[in-house]
């Protein structure tokens, strides 16, 4: 019964959600900026692959302006519903609050892996038709072949979309706390931004989510130059340092919103 | 111990927002098939008292039971039998009315038809492909009403359930409750600013002030015939109530900006004996309707305004 | 770790000048010094070592000083050295006779008595210009061409002189040496300059390189041949030739054979010959260069070492992520003292973690991340993958956008050194400058690095650390190289084993 309040719940969130004009912008954005990326990095046939024009293309569009889209989108989603009464109007009907909550949530992390989805698709397309998709060769020698370098792009996706997933926590905790859209999102930035500023002063940088966004894909990128990178034990500590963060504010979020009263 | 003739009991309830008490101490029951009126002014603690049963509002102290089960304990057993209305709901702008109702249905674990004959029953069928941001104040009192009866509720709770409507459908929307009240057995708990539509559709009106009811009655009761007061329609109505004050048995008599002139018998007096004073005189005696009271009344003197 | 008895040596040391442009105030702390890495040949070009009086210790010999051994780990005495013009160069036979060599005269002269000065061994001699061999088309300046080395194999210590006519031997006689002399192998044509000599070179050859205004070559001279590598320029590239002349010894006298010619293949102009096996009868070549990262971050790009086998065209290629701003450090060094040269990567920069991230640790970052990839010599080539890696976090004073004094000592290649070997197991040993002010020393053997320090020590900000076996004892010694006119540098001597 538990299990079937909340896929109603998720059905209600979900359905909302594709029928917003926003949801879709998140997720297209990243996707239609992948046309300015060949200009700092250019796809031709050259004989010479080109899958680091993933790992640039991922990085320009996802990893920062798809990241901050993500945020903003899921706290003003969050928030606007408890400004404006949405939220009373659904839990008068027999869902738990947890429910309703978890569930926009989840359809947040449902938007975050599509959107990054399709920009990663994009770019491999782009790559495809523009440039070549040999693997990586140094010194005349096949370094990586372009399987490898499938599998590897697809462990940086990984990694990409846990850190979104932790973003979006971030951003269900600030939806809830501010209970309107504005200051939701304005506190979502500045939770971002304060803990971009001290996580390298504070040495704590390797631990926090936020790092691995753009560590994937420049591991990955690494890999397309001929160089070993590190890229496994990136996305380990991507999941590691973002599945605190993905199961702590979500559960902080219900527990402040269990005990609020919901009124006009 | 619940009687199972009551649907809804509440005992000593309390909210507390920060420094100020807006509920202290309530009892009231609403039994069951019954249709009970909250009435009260701003701020009495109406939306308060209706947000703590559908769940929304954390009471500080108190206990409420409904259906026989604790609220507190059993919120989603209770919201699967219970229809609620809020005042001036809101809705999703972008989703049609169809598709909210579906949506509503499926949060119960209803299908498709649940959704549609809540529609055809709140007269929405017409509106079906609107987006609910593009319906009128109405129209979505009417959508929110169609809502709260999905899957035929065994309890209905509606704040100002006629708020935005005109005459017509408000009418008709209380045409409607009385009907799910009477052939279905519903009980209803709501609350309005509108005494006429208490007066018309409630068995019962608690009234509640600053927080405490402060009275609970039958309406019946409430709006019985008074025989000691007197309304006389006539011509020259100064002259009547002065030659009426002259009798015996009228205890007093006033003048009404209408240009009726109330009567009020004292020991002795009767409507037959007024009524032949006055044309003795000369009256043009038009009519003579004993005084009924009105809920307002009520109101007015349990309020103290 | 703490300074034993500073009081007292204070009281033995005093301040003395000479070393790389700066005193040298001794300081013996009776615990391991460690310290921050600089162009090792600045300071370990200009001094060798030498038992001057004969106590069975090395003293030491400056540019223009030498610095006579105490009965303590330090020197008691600084005396400057006999002659002094400009162009007189000082070598030591191995009967501890310092030998002045002012052009084509040399003396000898040992240490007086009460160590204050120097007396006369020998009377003053002369060597002739050689006459035979090819005229010299031009003439050429070199850095170091008279030298002594025993080729006859008689116990006694000859004059090698590289003269435009060719390498010429003067036998040792008695006090003197034969003033004839014979030229033992002639000298190229002369032939394009290459680059000049760099870090590549590994010290301890007894070999002479001579870049020129118009002609350069390398001279080596071994027990059983005598080398010269030269290059010249083509369309194709730069050619190397080897030329390679066995010595034979009959009697007293030294005979050179026919020399073998071997040119290479073109290469690069700006590989350079290195002796990859000490007893390789040809150099390898290698290169070092930044190359650019296609990534598109400003900064980003790669240090690259690569190295040809001899004789071959294709090359070897080792590349590390290495941002531009930071000097590349010395790549070929034997560090298992194996008598083979090791690739050595050592990079400095900021973690690669993509451009925002990039431009958050620039404005609010306080680390850097130093990374050292070996690749250890093995019989005819290396590894594919590096033997060992090692990563280590140094502490910036203050963010990189701001312009940290770190950074300038990154920037000069001062962060980092593996090229001392402190507690004498025949591998080189990790200093790193952790910190503007600390600067620690890791052990390593060959599977990398210790993760705690033996040692570390305080530094000043603007001082370069370098290793050097300063008293000749075959452990590393540490010394701390001040700013010019920063005051005079520090020497911490090693003794015994930290471990």
């Amino acid at each position: 019964m538990m299990v079937s309040r909340f896929r109603r719940a998720w059905a209600v969130e979900t359905a909302r959600m594709v029928r917003s004009g926003f949801a879709w912008t998140v997720a297209a954005v990243p996707a239609l900026m992948m046309g300015l990326v060949p200009v700092i990095r250019p796809v031709i046939r050259d004989g010479r692959g080109d899958y680091d024009f993933i790992a640039t293309a991922m990085t320009a569009t996802v990893c920062t302006p798809g990241f901050l889209l993500l945020l903003v989108w899921m706290a003003v989603w969050t928030a606007s519903d408890l400004a404006d009464g949405t939220a009373r109007s659904l839990l008068i009907r027999p869902i738990r609050r947890s429910d309703y909550l978890l569930a926009k949530y989840a359809a947040g992390l449902m938007l975050g892996t599509v959107m990054s989805g399709l920009a990663l698709v994009t770019a491999w397309l782009m790559m495809w038709m523009l440039g070549d998709t040999t693997g990586v060769a140094y010194g005349g020698e096949v370094v990586f072949t372009s399987d490898q370098l499938v599998v590897s792009g697809l462990l940086a996706f990984v990694a990409t979309v846990f850190a979104l997933w932790a973003g979006c926590a971030v951003a269900v905790l600030a939806g809830v706390l501010t209970r309107h859209p504005g200051p939701a999102a304005v506190l979502t930035l500045l939770m971002w931004l304060t803990l971009e500023l001290v996580k390298y002063p504070m040495g704590i940088d390797r631990w926090v989510f936020t790092t691995s966004l753009e560590t994937a894909w420049q591991g990955f990128g690494d890999l397309c130059r001929g160089m070993d990178a590190p890229l496994g034990r990136t996305v380990v500590r991507a999941v590691v340092t973002a599945l605190p963060v993905i199961v702590i504010c979500p559960a902080v979020a219900v527990a402040v919103f269990h005990q609020r009263d919901l009124t006009p | 111990m619940v009687s199972m003739d009551v649907c809804v009991q509440v005992e000593q309830l309390r909210k507390r927002y920060g420094r100020t008490e807006a509920l202290r101490g309530i009892d009231f029951e609403v039994r069951r098939g019954e249709i009970l009126g909250l009435l009260g002014p701003n701020g009495a603690g109406k939306s308060t008292t209706l947000g703590i049963l559908c769940g929304l509002v954390r009471p500080t102290a108190g206990r409420v039971s409904v259906f026989g089960l604790d609220l507190s304990r059993h919120r989603l057993a209770i919201l699967e039998r219970t229809g609620t209305l809020l005042e001036r709901p809101s809705f999703p702008t972008r989703l049609t009315v169809r598709r909210l109702a579906r949506l509503h249905a499926r949060l119960k674990g209803l299908g498709s038809e649940s959704a549609e004959q809540a529609l055809r029953r709140a007269g929405l069928m017409d509106w079906v492909a609107v987006p609910a941001g593009r319906l009128s104040l109405g129209l979505r009192q009417r959508l929110g009403l169609a809502l709260a009866i999905l899957g035929e509720p065994e309890l209905l709770i509606l704040d100002e359930p006629t708020s935005g409507l005109d005459v017509e459908s408000a009418g008709m929307v209380l045409d409607f409750l009385r009907q799910l009240a009477r052939e279905n057995g519903v009980t209803i708990l709501f609350s309005s600013h509108h005494m006429g539509e208490v007066e018309r559709l409630c068995d019962r009106v608690a009234i509640i002030r600053q927080g405490v009811i402060v009275s609970v009655a039958d309406t019946a009761g409430l709006l019985a015939w008074n025989l000691g007061e007197l309304e006389v329609f006539t011509d020259r109505p100064e002259e009547a109530a002065a030659l009426a004050r002259t009798l015996a048995g009228t205890e007093r008599a006033e003048v009404e900006p209408s240009g009726l002139v109330r009567v009020v018998l004292g020991e002795g007096g009767t409507s037959h004996g007024l009524t032949r004073s006055l044309v003795e005189a000369g009256f043009e005696v038009r009519a003579v309707i004993p005084a009924r009271r009105s809920l307002e009344t009520h109101f007015r003197e349990v309020i103290g305004t | 770790m703490t300074r034993v008895g500073v009081g007292l040596m204070l009281g033995l040391a005093g301040v003395m000048a000479g070393m790389a442009e700066a005193g040298v105030l001794v300081e013996v702390p009776g615990l391991w010094a460690g310290f921050a890495a600089g162009p090792a040949a600045r300071v370990t070009g200009n001094f060798s070592h030498a038992d001057l009086n004969d106590d069975g210790r090395a003293d030491l010999l400056l540019e223009r000083e030498a610095w006579i051994r105490g009965a303590g780990p330090g020197w008691t005495r600084k005396i400057p050295l006999p002659g002094g013009a400009e162009t007189d160069a000082y070598d030591v036979d191995r009967e501890g006779v310092l030998w002045v060599i002012s052009g084509n005269r040399l003396s000898g002269w040992r240490l007086a008595a009460a160590e204050d000065g120097w007396e006369p061994a020998t009377d003053e001699v002369s060597v002739d210009e050689p006459v035979t061999g090819r005229e010299p088309a031009l003439d050429f300046g070199c850095a170091r061409r008279r030298f002594l080395y025993d080729l006859d194999g008689d116990d006694q210590d000859d004059l090698v002189t590289v003269t435009p006519r060719g390498v010429c031997w003067h036998r040792r006689q008695g006090a003197g040496f034969d003033a004839a002399g014979r030229v033992l192998t002639p000298l190229p044509e002369p032939q394009a300059v290459y680059t000049a000599r760099g870090t590549l070179w590994p010290p301890g050859q007894r070999a002479l390189c001579l870049p020129g205004f118009r002609f350069s070559a390398e001279v080596s001279v071994g027990a059983d041949a005598i080398l010269l590598v030269h290059g010249e320029e083509s369309a194709a590239g730069m050619r190397w030739t080897t030329l390679r002349y066995p010595i034979f010894r009959e009697g007293h006298s030294v005979k050179t054979g026919e020399g073998t010619r071997d040119t290479g293949p073109p290469l690069p102009p700006d590989a350079v010959p290195v002796w990859l096996d000490r007893d390789a009868g040809r150099p390898g070549f290698a290169r070092v260069y930044r190359e650019p990262d296609s990534s598109g971050i400003p900064g980003e790009a790669f240090a690259v070492c690569e190295v040809w086998e001899p004789g071959e065209t294709s090359s070897r290629v080792f590349r590390r992520p290495a941002p531009s701003g930071a000097a590349l450090y010395p790549p070929l060094a034997d560090i298992n003292r194996d008598g083979r040269l090791d690739v050595v990567l050592m990079t400095v920069g900021l973690a690669r973690r993509g451009p925002r991230e990039r431009a958050q640790e620039l404005l609010t970052g306080n680390r850097l991340q130093v990374e050292v990839s070996v690749w250890f010599r093995q019989a005819g080539g290396y590894p594919r993958e590096p033997s060992w890696q090692d990563n280590r976090t140094v502490y910036l004073d203050a963010p990189p956008i701001r312009q940290p004094r770190m950074l300038e000592a990154a920037a000069r290649g001062q962060l980092a050194s593996l090229h001392g070997d402190f507690n004498g197991d025949g591998r080189a040993d990790l200093l790193l400058r952790e910190r503007l002010d600390q600067v620690a020393c890791y052990l390593c053997d060959e599977g990398g690095c210790a993760r705690q320090p033996v040692f570390t020590v305080e530094v000043s900000p603007g001082e370069a650390v370098v290793p050097a076996d300063i008293n000749g004892d075959g452990l590393a010694d540490v010394v701390r190289v001040p700013e010019p006119g920063g005051g005079p540098a520090r020497v911490y001597l090693t003794e015994g084993n930290p471990q």
